[in-house]
């Protein structure tokens, strides 16, 4: 058996379940989050630079997981842009009882998925991943500008409909979200 | 207050408890073919690459003048250029530039079409995607109106050069010679260098339910 099967059987074994769960939170479905991921484990191990360690390969999936769910998103389909397009938070709808832990992440899921892709992606990899924007940045091959300005943007839309979730993270000096920024 | 990074890890908890329903829990195998056969395309496509590499080495050095204007001996190179040349060098990487657009005319209520014609990838072309072919396939195209012929938009990733006349149609975007195969009241996208219509869906498809859906084409788009 080659080296890289070796490694992305284990990967699959030990962190599939994590990978999924990222894959699912991004898609919000589970077949396309099956799709995703073995899509990313495609994109990851044909190359071979990330068939070195476990560890190695789940960074590059996890990479490959976020940029395959934005190009998927991006070809999915034509889509046609409006003249007018601003968005009206206000009028998005807003789930009225949060209160218990696990229906806050029912609601975030729902509301994760009112997020345009990079959105999703950037806001995902900070709360659910613990990255930095630099990182985030470098992860989906965006400036870190952009990538703080997607986050910026996502964590907004997120704080209308999720009043009671708290984006404050310990670095949030790099994220500072107030109120009516400019978009 | 709840912390948002609890509630993801709750929700990422929640959604990789499904995970052992999925057929890659199952069974890997299938996962492992595909890997293996990208992997041998791509060993291939190198070869090929490093061929026509070598073969473009050889021909120069054949024909280059050799001293006084002659033409030197033919030369084989003895070696092989890199096996695995990178794609941007080879300047496959228009998937990671971006496409500048020139505005044309509106409709009342579209103002643009967004797909990959006018996206920027994350990744280099790798031309394993439908995505990333179209890219290189199609760098530069307009987007036309045929209900009055007129240019909506165009979207260019090699230079504004590529568009024609379409870079400046004046101020009524009137397209210089319609097509008249292209189907009446739809948005024609077609490729700037050869005319060939890309695709082309009635307007109507796009106008149906628009104030419906436009709240989130309006938070949809990146």
């Amino acid at each position: 058996m080659s080296d890289w099967r070796d490694v992305l059987e284990q990967l699959v074994m030990a962190r599939g379940k994590a990978l999924f769960g990222y894959a699912y939170v991004l898609t919000g479905n589970r077949d396309e989050a099956e799709d995703l991921l073995q899509d990313a484990l495609v994109r990851a191990f044909r190359s071979g630079r990330s068939a070195q360690s476990i560890d190695a390969a789940h960074v590059y999936v996890k990479k490959a997981i976020a940029t395959a769910f934005i190009d998927r998103a991006r070809r999915a389909s034509v889509r046609p842009r409006l003249v007018s397009e601003d968005a009206a938070l206000g009028d998005w709808p807003v789930t009225p009882d949060h209160a218990p832990r696990t229906d806050a992440a029912l609601d975030l899921q729902v509301a994760v998925r009112t997020l345009a892709p990079r959105e999703r992606a950037c806001v995902v990899l900070r709360y659910m991943e613990d990255m930095r924007v630099e990182e985030i940045a470098g992860a989906l091959g965006i400036a870190p500008g952009t990538a703080k300005r997607y986050l910026f943007d996502a964590v907004a839309q997120l704080k209308v409909v999720l009043p009671e979730l708290d984006f404050a993270m310990q670095d949030a000096a790099e994220v500072a979200v107030s109120e009516g920024g400019e978009r | 207050m709840i912390e948002a990074r609890i509630a993801f890890q709750e929700l990422r908890q929640r959604a990789g408890a499904a995970y052992d329903a999925t057929e890659l829990a199952a069974d890997v195998a299938p996962t492992e073919r595909r890997v293996a056969r990208d992997r041998a395309r791509q060993r291939g496509l190198r070869a090929v690459i490093g061929a026509v590499a070598a073969a473009g080495l050889w021909f120069a050095a054949a024909n280059v003048p050799w001293g006084g204007g002659q033409a030197g001996p033919a030369h084989t190179p003895t070696a092989v250029p890199s096996a695995s040349p990178s794609i941007s060098a080879l300047g496959l990487d228009l998937c990671l530039t971006s496409a500048s657009l020139v505005v044309g005319k509106p409709t009342e209520t579209i103002g643009g079409l967004e797909g990959w014609f006018n996206s920027t990838g994350t990744a280099p072309c790798d031309l394993s995607t439908e995505w990333d072919q179209l890219v290189m396939a199609h760098p530069d195209t307009i987007l036309i109106n045929t209900t009055d012929n007129t240019m909506m938009e165009a979207y260019y990733r090699t230079s504004i050069d590529a568009l024609g006349a379409y870079a400046n149609l004046g101020p009524d975007f009137v397209v210089p010679n319609p097509d008249p195969t292209w189907p009446a009241d739809s948005l024609v996208l077609i490729d700037a260098k050869t005319g060939e219509v890309i695709f082309a869906d009635p307007i109507s498809d796009y106008s149906e339910d628009i104030s419906d859906t436009a709240k989130d084409d309006a938070t949809a788009g990146s």
